[in-house]
């Protein structure tokens, strides 16, 4: 050979080797890229809350006496204060000016005795001569032609409460209104006890308003001295706190009866509780105690009996170092703020019991934004500080992801996926474990389907059958592949289901009875295949004959379901299955999804387990022939170890197509995340999960990120899959795949 | 189903499969008299000059509401191109927030956390249109003898936290008939999926701000609730009143236990007895102090006209009285 044309091979080689190395790094990096940007997006759930110290603003000289509550706006521009002597003043948050000042009553005079902030924009507010006011605080957003912002701020006095005739007997008020225009006030009196008014407001279809009032003393005992008070926002639930560590609760809902629900020992050693708070939605409540330990406790339905409620202590948060004196919470997310006597302030979210941040040092008062952005507090220096708060997941945390948690109206603990709901105040429930349960269930269920039919179907083609008849039907399953995955999922789901519910008997019937009859038929058909002739003939098309027991099968299995079904199950299987099993028949179930996840998966295991059979070298079969083992011996000693790492791997592509597949398990599934093997009802994949909630999800919202850790989840799922796989189909090579 | 529109390009499918699923409807359409309109909404007068396109992407429940107005919009003006996408309420303000789409339509308000995003990117609020007024049905298989459940019923067949304080878990038939085909057989419950405004607001009302149980199979659209429920003797599920088919039948609902039931039909749901009746919304990207675009408004001035209104009243769905249009009009 010229040494020319050589040079040029080698030239060739050289280059087409670069090329692919370049090409195969360049698929590593791509899928690393992926995974890398999939990961990017869902790190910052694992990222700390953080707050900057945005300004700080001296008291103005024109605030007149000690401040008692202060609040801001959710936009950083305004801040008010309110004073002892009764006064509110507005601020600019920039440079600490006066926006306006105003005393809250017109008539003025007295001065604040007793002050609390709900909904964090409203007061309410006991004077020294024992009237009462509730106010609101407003800061509207105005816009100027320019478009330019400015605050508008400004306070409404909702409703006023004269003096009481012995104004010295009652110690502190609550008020709140409800939705449908009843006020309802709350009297702690010097002698420890309560009294309760209804204001009800109806307005009728002539507009007529009427006002009714309804007064309840609560005349049982309480177990101590009331040292802390909550009322939800709507009035609904009073809970009182005793110096000796008991909390009660009384109902509220009826307006001429006030109902006491339960009494409970909230802290160990009768520690006595110093603060209790409501967490937004008004479920659950804060205790806090004089030893600075934080709990929440709610109302969980007791085992026994479903209609009653008691009061279960659920989860613990961050203790501070002394006595809790404030509980505030936000208006936007399960986040609990609380300040100690010491000063100290606390952000913890109560479904992660995730610890927010700590401010330090001494705080007298603080106030959090509506939006849950910002946060003031005054110190004890007179400044006045106002921080930014960035806390865009509070909800994630391992616990809240993997584990098990009990959420608001819970029975107990458990892995919940319900990720949206239209209000606010609803606890995003976040688990991932009933999602990687219904990828592993789906799957599962789709590859005892399919292995079986996959894998003895090639066996069987490539080397039972003939080569003619082989050469076409390959082309014909691999066709199946090429059906995209979306029709699929409408056909079963929209035809399949309605059908398999219907005959669900028949087709478990069949289950049986078909592999009888097969039975049968062979034992039948041993006599002819002495006759050698008759073999020749029948040789590569024994299906041929086959095809009539099928359908033999077929028609006794449909035939014989209505009698055995009245036999056995009283003439309703799934009924049986119901009541006696305690099993609940879905119409999309996963039967439905074996089938159609079937269809995707058997074209892929049959085609590649085809072809590492097909690879065997004849002469291996020749010899096994030869030595004179049957046909079936060839193929079970001698073919399936040979074949066993391509066969191995073609399950492991098929499974990892299973895992990712996402329209037929979208369309077919129902997707319902429950946590159940039953193969009668169906799941929620992670794959189908990403594609229903996507579209929802606000970008770099917490479900966003939740969404793309869903994707990481899986990509590690098949990652690890995979390469346990690969280094199994190693083994198998080593130990029998000699050519 | 048309969640999928987007995601794969198998527009003649899926439209067959949207004609085959909405038959029964159109069908029932034709002989169901539709809401009277209010005869003093105004006549639709069109400018000139109008062109140009909308982009709308939010509830399903709207989504045949939003197709029939863009048609007949068209007419009016041939040059504008008007593309509407359903696929749940909460899709509405990612899409808003992201510039993809001019309107929102949904069948909730905006959740605070909702306007809190927009009012980050855009500095205002978004401005809520009222285009419409709807009721939710509790359907049930035709052949079902059931004809009045109470609310706290209703939580309890379909919420496991049973905030209405229904003292039992409701899981089976038996409950409301002790004979009959279907006393043995588990309730199968129907209902749509989360970014639907009709899941929201269903949670809110009628299971008491509760969650749902995990055994309620979500469907993609309001249309294949009602397809499950057809196929299922055992099923009940909730959708808008506009969907209701031959194979179904709405409940009568009563606000509490002992109290009489009502249809969902239009003197109930205006008079507020039916307990489950709500606003649609259009939500639009309205800078303050500043007018729409005039193709905005002019659409949503078609809406709000007597003409949009008899496509509400045509398409099942209730029309807004003259005075409240003519409030929605203002905010425009």
């Amino acid at each position: 050979m010229d040494k020319q044309f050589l040079k040029r091979v080698r030239r060739k080689d050289k280059i087409a080797k670069t090329v692919i190395q370049v090409c195969g790094i360049m698929v590593i990096v791509c899928v690393f890229a992926i995974l890398a940007l999939i990961v990017k997006v869902t790190l910052p759930l694992l990222s700390p809350s953080r707050i900057t110290d945005a300004q700080t603003v001296a008291l103005n000289a024109l605030v007149g006496s000690t401040p008692v509550a202060i609040g801001l706006d959710s936009y950083g521009d305004a801040f008010h204060i309110i004073d002892q002597g009764g006064t509110i003043t507005f601020l600019d948050a920039k440079n600490g000016e006066v926006l306006s000042q105003h005393p809250i009553r017109e008539q003025g005079g007295s001065h604040i005795k007793q002050i609390e902030q709900y909904k964090n924009s409203f007061y309410n507010i006991l004077w020294q001569d024992s009237s009462l006011s509730m106010i609101e605080v407003r800061y509207q957003p105005k816009f100027d032609a320019q478009g330019k912002r400015t605050i508008d701020t400004s306070f409404q006095t909702i409703k006023s409460w004269s003096a009481l005739a012995e104004p010295e007997l009652l110690a502190q008020s609550y008020v709140r209104l409800s939705a449908d225009n009843r006020f309802s006030r709350i009297d702690l009196m010097t002698d420890n006890t309560l009294t309760l008014s209804h204001e009800v407001t109806t307005t009728d279809f002539l507009d007529n308003k009427k006002t009714e009032a309804f007064t309840l003393r609560i005349d049982e005992a309480l177990p101590g001295r009331v040292t802390a008070l909550a009322l939800d926002d709507l009035g609904l639930a009073l809970y009182v706190g005793t110096d000796n560590g008991y909390v009660v609760r009384w109902d509220l809902n009826e307006n001429d009866a006030v109902k006491k629900t339960d009494t409970f020992a909230a802290t160990d050693k009768s520690t006595p509780i110093s603060s209790l708070g409501l967490v937004f939605g008004g479920q659950s409540l804060v205790v806090g105690a004089q030893t600075g330990t934080m709990q929440t406790w709610m109302p969980v339905t007791a085992e026994a009996n479903n209609a009653i409620k008691k009061m279960q202590k659920i989860h613990v948060l961050e203790p501070h170092s002394g006595a809790v004196s404030t509980i505030l919470s936000s208006r936007r997310s399960k986040t609990v703020y609380s300040i100690s006597q010491a000063g100290t302030i606390h952000a913890d979210h109560m479904t992660s019991e995730k610890h927010l941040f700590t401010i330090p040092a001494a705080y007298q008062v603080f106030g959090i934004s509506q939006k849950d952005n910002a946060l003031i507090a005054l110190g004890s220096d007179h400044l006045m500080r106002i921080w930014q708060i960035d806390n865009p997941h509070p909800e994630t945390s391992f616990k809240t992801l993997f584990g098990k948690v009990w959420y608001e109206g819970y029975s107990k603990p458990e892995y919940v996926w319900q990720s949206s709901s239209q209000s606010d105040d609803a606890e995003p429930k976040l688990s991932l474990v009933p999602l990687i349960f219904g990828t592993m269930k789906g799957t599962f269920y789709a590859m005892l389907f399919s292995i079986p039919l996959a894998i003895f179907g090639a066996v069987y083609t490539s080397q039972f059958t003939s080569a003619k008849f082989r050469k076409s039907i390959k082309p014909i399953i691999e066709v199946m592949a090429s059906v995209p995955s979306v029709v699929i999922g409408f056909l079963i789901a929209l035809w399949l289901a309605p059908i398999v519910e219907r005959s669900l008997f028949p087709l478990l019937v069949g289950l049986f009875v078909i592999p009888l009859i097969f039975t049968l038929a062979m034992v039948v058909i041993q006599p002819f295949y002495r006759n050698r002739r008759f073999v020749n003939l029948l040789s590569g098309y024994e299906f041929l004959l086959m095809l009539p027991v099928l359908f033999l099968g077929g028609w006794l299995a449909v035939s014989l379901a209505p009698g055995l079904e009245a036999l056995l199950f009283n003439g309703n299987f799934k009924v049986w299955l119901y009541q006696d099993m305690g099993m609940r028949y879905d119409q999309r179930n996963c039967i439905i999804i074996a089938f159609g996840l079937g269809i995707c998966v058997i074209p892929i295991i049959f085609s590649i387990t085809e072809d590492a059979i097909s690879n065997i070298p004849p002469s291996l079969t020749a010899a096994s022939l030869a030595l004179g083992a049957s046909r079936w011996q060839t193929v079970w000693r001698v073919i399936l170890p040979s074949a066993s790492p391509g066969i191995f791997a073609a399950m492991i592509i098929g499974f990892g197509r299973a895992v990712g597949e996402t329209m037929v398990v979208l369309m077919a599934t129902g997707n319902t995340p429950i946590m159940d093997w039953s193969i009668f009802n169906g799941m929620r994949t992670l794959s189908a999960n990403i594609a229903v909630e996507i579209p929802e999800a606000p970008m770099d919202g917490t479900l966003y990120r939740v969404l793309f850790l869903c994707a990481t989840v899986l990509f590690t799922l098949t990652f690890v899959l995979n390469t346990g796989a690969e280094i199994i189909r190693e083994r198998l090579r080593k130990k029998y795949g000699r050519y | 189903m048309t969640i999928f529109r987007k995601a794969y390009n198998l527009k003649p499918l899926l439209m067959a499969a949207v004609i085959a699923a909405s038959l029964p409807i159109s069908a029932l359409m034709a002989h169901a008299e539709g809401a009277a309109v209010d005869a003093k909404l105004p006549a639709y007068q069109a400018a000139t000059g109008v062109a140009g396109n909308i982009d709308s992407i939010g509830s399903d429940t709207l989504n045949n509401l939003m197709t029939f107005w863009s048609e007949s919009f068209k007419k009016h003006y041939p040059n504008v191109k008007i593309q509407v996408e359903g696929k749940g309420s909460s899709t509405a303000p990612p899409a808003l927030i992201a510039g993809t789409a001019t309107f929102g339509p949904m069948s909730r308000k905006m959740k605070s956390t909702e306007e809190d995003e927009f009012e980050k990117k855009y500095g205002f609020k978004p401005t809520p249109i009222g285009v419409a007024l709807d009721s939710l049905a509790v359907f049930v298989h035709k052949d079902n003898p059931l004809k009045t459940l109470s609310m706290p019923q209703v939580d309890a067949i379909f919420s496991k936290s049973r905030k209405g304080g229904y003292a039992n878990d409701i899981t089976e038939w038996k409950s409301f008939s002790a004979d009959g085909p279907l006393a043995s057989l588990p309730i199968s419950l129907y209902g749509r999926n989360s970014a639907s405004g009709t899941y929201g607001y269903f949670k809110e009302h009628a299971l008491y701000k509760g969650d749902f149980k995990d055994t309620v199979k979500e469907q993609p659209g309001s249309a294949a609730v009602v397809m499950g429920i057809t196929e299922d003797k055992a099923g009940i599920g909730y959708s808008g009143i506009g969907y209701v088919t031959s194979g179904v039948k709405a409940v009568a609902l009563s606000p509490k236990d002992g109290e009489p039931a009502y249809d969902a039909n239009i003197e109930n749901v205006l008079s507020g007895k039916y307990p489950l009746s709500r606003m649609l919304y259009i939500y639009v990207i309205k800078e303050p102090n500043k007018p729409l675009p005039a193709l905005q408004q002019e659409f949503l001035k078609f809406v709000l006209s007597k003409e949009g209104q008899e496509i509400v009243s045509k398409d099942g769905y209730l029309p807004l009285p003259a005075d409240m249009a003519a409030k929605e009009q203002g905010k425009i």
